[in-house]
């Protein structure tokens, strides 16, 4: 049986983390699907009907403009997802592509390449994250340009390990014999053996960018209203949760449900793709 | 030894430098001008106010001068608190926040041992199973929801303690606990995980052949050994502190590193953003060198770089 499908097999026997994927797979269509549902626009106001408590016609109530909290919930979601996802994917590919090389290239290369991740991984992230954000401007796409720009050190060290051991094997020797450019090398040919650590570590990196958009919503440097995240909710419920602690509970519960499903997914995924991990 | 220690500093100073520098083109490239508020002040004014703190020179100038005072520690006034140097609000600010990341990694650090070295021991029970997934869903909960979940209700709901602010020890109580609760997650699985590694080694089989009891076993032997992953914990522990600071401080209005930093950068305080960056920069980095150091004594197994 091949690596991936004796992964996927083992994944499939792992109910926590097949529930978790279910349930994840659930909040995406709602996400996608919900708001177009909705009678209501994510930034309708209805001056009228302010701060509602939960009722048929308004879910999860409505917010101190008389925003339907529902539509509001699932675009938030969208924002929030997409920042996940892509927050945890764009930094690992540049980290891949840069590890790659530098642990092929070895010597002065790999050394510059090196001693500017020890020197960047010194200083914590969301420092550099947050004087970004403020170059940047507000929104989805400045957080995961942020995080593309200072999360792929991490990917770039763990997979240049992986490649400095697999260089060494026979299959590189065949490859490079049969005349494969460096190019090829690396991207047909070691890359893909270092993948099933690179999915793990995504895995692992969704609820850190899920994190960080809620984080920097919530100081304000985040996404702004109207346009909404479950962090920009969360931050508009705290002001007022005193009065209505729904509107702060109904996203803080959606950004941690999320958060837990994506970390017990990032668990069974590694228990079924980290060789160094099999049969423990 | 003192190659890798040199090298090590050497990193440390560039990081520093690095720090400094991204944190000044970059807060100076934006669009605004940090003597702008809601009422608009003449142009008249704002230019005087530039030239009086030097921000109508040449950008490079500035930049050098800047670099030169904070190699002397002096990190100039702020823009918008009149009459305040930044060493002043560090220096004020500084206690404030050492208090809570303090009182934070003072209670998660033994509460995370003790949780890892017991789930460890009844590996497969119900007591393992329960922590495993209490440390699960610790990390799976941002600390500001832990922060505003705490406020409501052992502050407003309960009123055992103050919601917000600044001032006894039981304003401490709540953001610290807020704070905590990560890292005790964190702190659990990792030692979970060493102490299960620790267990499988020979050594322990030997020292439950020569008949030590269990404790004996535990304390003398196995926790020794399982503790050196957590020195390396250290370092991105307080890290974390800091960036979690950003947060915490603003949800409990406490007037700290954080909370400043997050103000300063979002009113276009130009000096008081740099200087602070550049100081909680030297606090992570100088903490993660010591923490670097500890380890190779920690362990003389460990020799990096002969």
């Amino acid at each position: 049986m091949s690596y991936w499908r004796k992964a996927a097999v083992t994944l499939g026997r792992n109910p926590v983390a097949m529930g978790s994927l279910a349930f994840i797979a659930l909040i995406v269509a709602f996400a996608l699907v919900a708001p177009a549902l909705s009678p209501y626009r994510y930034d309708q106001t209805d001056l009228l009907s302010p701060n509602q408590p939960p009722s048929p016609e308004h879910l999860f109530g409505t917010d101190n403009l008389g925003r339907d909290l529902w539509t509001r919930i699932w675009v938030g979601g969208r924002v929030s997802l997409l920042v996940g996802l892509l927050g945890a994917i764009v930094p690992s590919a540049l980290g891949v592509v840069v590890g790659g090389v530098s642990g092929y290239m070895g010597g002065k290369v790999d050394m510059v390449i090196m001693r500017l991740i020890d020197v960047g991984l010194c200083i914590p992230q969301l420092v550099y994250v947050i004087l970004l954000m403020i170059y940047l401007g507000s929104g989805p796409f400045a957080i995961v340009t942020a995080l593309a720009l200072t999360a792929w050190m991490g990917p770039a060290r763990t997979v240049r390990g992986l490649i400095l051991s697999l260089r060494e094997q026979e299959f590189v020797l065949a490859a490079r014999a049969i005349g494969a450019s460096a190019w090829r090398t690396i991207f047909v040919h070691l890359i893909p053996n270092t993948l099933g650590i690179v999915v793990v570590g995504v895995t692992m990196m969704i609820p850190a960018a899920i994190f960080a958009e809620a984080y920097l919503s919530f100081i304000g440097l985040g996404v702004q209203p109207p346009m909404t995240s479950w962090g920009q909710l969360a931050n508009a419920g705290v002001q007022t949760f005193r009065l209505y602690p729904l509107q702060f509970f109904v996203p803080a519960v959606f950004i941690s449900v999320t958060v837990l499903a994506f970390n017990l997914v990032g668990d069974g995924l590694r228990d079924a793709l980290d060789p160094r991990l099999r049969g423990r | 030894m003192l190659r890798y220690l040199a090298y090590r500093a050497l990193i440390s100073l560039l990081a520093l430098w690095i720090l400094a520098t991204a944190s000044f083109f970059l807060l100076r490239a934006l669009p605004g001008s940090p003597f702008q508020t809601e009422i608009p002040i003449p142009p008249e004014i704002e230019a005087h106010l530039s030239h009086y703190y030097g921000l109508d020179r040449p950008l490079l100038a500035q930049y050098a001068t800047y670099l030169d005072r904070l190699l002397h520690g002096d990190m100039g006034y702020s823009l918008k608190y009149a009459n305040r140097s930044v060493n002043g609000i560090i220096a004020e600010a500084f206690p404030v926040s050492a208090a809570l990341g303090l009182t934070a990694i003072g209670f998660a650090v033994p509460v995370g041992i003790v949780f890892g070295v017991v789930s460890a021991r009844l590996r497969g029970q119900a007591v393992d199973y329960g922590l495993v997934a209490l440390a699960v869903l610790g990390m799976s909960v941002p600390s500001f929801i832990v922060g505003a979940m705490l406020q409501y209700w052992f502050g407003v709901r309960l009123r055992w303690l103050p919601v917000a602010e600044w001032g006894s020890p039981a304003h401490v109580v709540l953001p610290a606990f807020a704070l905590g609760l990560t890292m005790i997650a964190s702190l659990t699985r990792t030692m979970r995980a060493s102490m299960l590694e620790v267990v499988e080694q020979e050594f322990v089989k030997t020292a439950r052949m020569k008949g030590l009891s269990e404790w004996q076993i535990v304390f003398r032997h196995e926790l020794r050994n399982a503790l050196i992953p957590i020195v390396t914990h250290l370092g991105p522990l307080v890290a974390f502190t800091v960036t979690g600071s950003f947060v915490i401080e603003q949800l409990f209005a406490i007037p700290g590193l954080g909370r400043y930093f997050v103000m300063s950068v979002t009113s276009l305080d130009y000096t008081t953003a740099m200087g602070l960056t550049v100081f909680l920069g030297v606090l992570v980095i100088a903490f993660n060198l010591l923490v670097d150091l500890a380890y190779t004594l920690v362990d003389p197994r460990i020799q990096i770089a002969r």
